[in-house]
C-alpha cells in the first residue's frame, strides 16, 4: 500500500475510532475531548506536511501557510478547552474562544489568497450557475443568520457570552460565503489534483459550520452532556478537522508525486 | 536576456507559484536546456496535473502573449 493510501485509510480509521470513543458509555468527557484534540492535531500535521512539501516561496505556499496557521490556532483553542475541562472549569466562554475566533481571519485570508491566485474567469461560468451561487449564498446567510446568530442569543446568559456565541455565527457566515467562491475553484481546477483538495476543504468548512450552529443553539445541552448533543456536535468538528487533514495531505502527496516525476524524467 | 530565456524564467516562476519551489527547481533542472516546444509542453503537462488543463493553458498563454509569442492552443 502506498503512503498516500495508508494515510487516507488512517484518517477514516481515526474518525471511526473517535466516534466510538463518544458512543461508548464508559468514556469520560476528558477522553472524548482528547480524541477531538487529536483530530485537530492531525489537521495541523496535514498543514505542516503540506507547508514542508510546498516550501515557503510562491503564491500558493502562502495559502497553505495561512490555512495551517488557522489549524494551529484551532488546535490551541481545543487544547485550552481540554485544559479547562480537566480543571472542571466551564470552558465557554474562555481564552479558548479567543484562539478559535482568531483562526477565522487566517483561514479567510488563505481562502481569499487562493481565489485571487486562481484568477477566476467569470465568463467561463454560465449565468445559471452564478445565479445559483448567489441564491445559495443568500439562503445560507439567512440560515446562519437565524440559527447561528439569532438563536445563539440567550437572554439568561451574560452579554459577553452572547457576543462570543454570536461571533461564531458571523465568522462562519463570512467563511461560508468565501467558501462558495472556493467551490468555483473546484470547477476552475477540474481535472487537476487541486480540485480534490478544495472539495475536501469545502466539505470540511461545511461540517464546521454545522457544528458551530448546533453548538450555538444547544450550548447548555452540550455542556451538560445530555443525550447525543455532544456526540453529534463533536462528530461534525472531528469530521471537519479530518477533512482539512485529508485535503492538505492529499495536496502534499500530489505535489511530491509531480516533483518525483520531474526529477526522474529523462530529458 | 533573450526573449526565450525570459519566457522560460517566467514559466519556472509560474510553476513555483503553483507548485512550490522544490517542483520548480526540479522542473528547471530537467528542462532548462530543452527546446522551447518541449519546455512549454512539459510545463503545461506539469501544471495541468495540479490545476487542470484549462487553467494551465490559460496561465501559459498569458505569459506567451505578454511576450508576443505564439499561443498554446495545440500544446497540451
Amino acid at each position: 500500500m502506498s503512503v498516500k493510501g495508508f494515510v487516507q485509510l488512517s484518517l477514516i480509521f481515526i474518525y471511526i475510532f473517535a466516534l466510538f470513543a463518544y458512543i461508548f458509555p464508559f468514556t469520560t468527557s476528558g477522553i472524548q475531548h482528547s480524541v477531538l484534540l487529536f483530530t485537530s492535531l492531525v489537521s495541523v500535521a496535514g498543514g505542516v506536511y503540506a507547508v514542508m512539501t510546498y516550501g515557503l516561496h510562491g503564491a500558493r505556499s502562502r495559502t497553505v501557510v495561512l490555512l495551517t496557521i488557522g489549524m494551529v490556532l484551532l488546535f490551541i483553542g481545543e487544547a485550552l478547552w481540554n485544559y479547562y475541562e480537566v480543571l472542571g472549569v466551564l470552558p465557554f466562554p474562555s481564552n479558548a474562544d479567543f484562539f478559535y475566533l482568531l483562526s477565522y481571519p487566517f483561514l479567510l485570508w488563505g481562502l481569499l489568497n487562493e481565489i485571487l491566485l486562481a484568477k477566476i474567469v467569470w465568463k467561463n461560468f454560465s449565468k445559471a450557475l452564478i445565479f445559483m451561487l448567489f441564491f445559495t449564498a443568500f439562503l445560507l446567510a439567512c440560515i446562519v443568520g437565524y440559527f447561528g446568530v439569532f438563536l445563539a442569543y440567550h437572554s439568561t446568559e451574560p452579554l459577553f457570552n452572547n457576543i462570543i456565541a454570536m461571533a461564531y455565527g458571523v465568522a462562519d457566515l463570512v467563511l461560508i460565503l468565501v467558501n462558495l467562491l472556493v467551490l468555483l475553484l473546484v470547477l476552475e481546477f477540474r481535472g487537476g489534483k487541486l480540485s480534490k483538495t478544495w472539495i475536501s476543504i469545502f466539505i470540511g468548512f461545511v461540517a464546521m459550520l454545522i457544528a458551530d450552529i448546533l453548538f450555538a443553539i444547544f450550548t447548555m445541552d452540550y455542556e451538560s452532556g445530555v443525550g447525543m448533543y455532544k456526540t453529534i456536535i463533536d462528530g461534525f468538528f472531528m469530521l471537519s478537522y479530518l477533512l482539512f487533514a485529508y485535503g492538505l495531505f492529499d495536496l502534499a502527496f500530489s505535489l511530491e508525486e509531480i516533483t518525483y516525476k520531474l526529477s526522474h524524467k529523462k530529458k | 536576456m533573450g526573449k526565450t530565456e525570459k519566457v522560460k524564467d517566467e514559466v519556472v516562476t509560474l510553476i513555483m507559484h503553483n507548485l512550490g519551489k522544490p517542483a520548480a527547481n526540479a522542473f528547471a533542472e530537467s528542462y532548462a536546456t530543452s527546446t522551447m516546444p518541449i519546455f512549454l509542453d512539459t510545463a503545461v503537462s506539469v501544471l495541468s496535473d495540479m490545476v487542470g488543463l484549462q487553467k494551465a493553458q490559460q496561465a501559459m498563454n498569458e505569459i506567451l502573449s505578454k511576450n508576443s509569442m505564439k499561443g498554446l492552443q495545440n500544446v497540451s
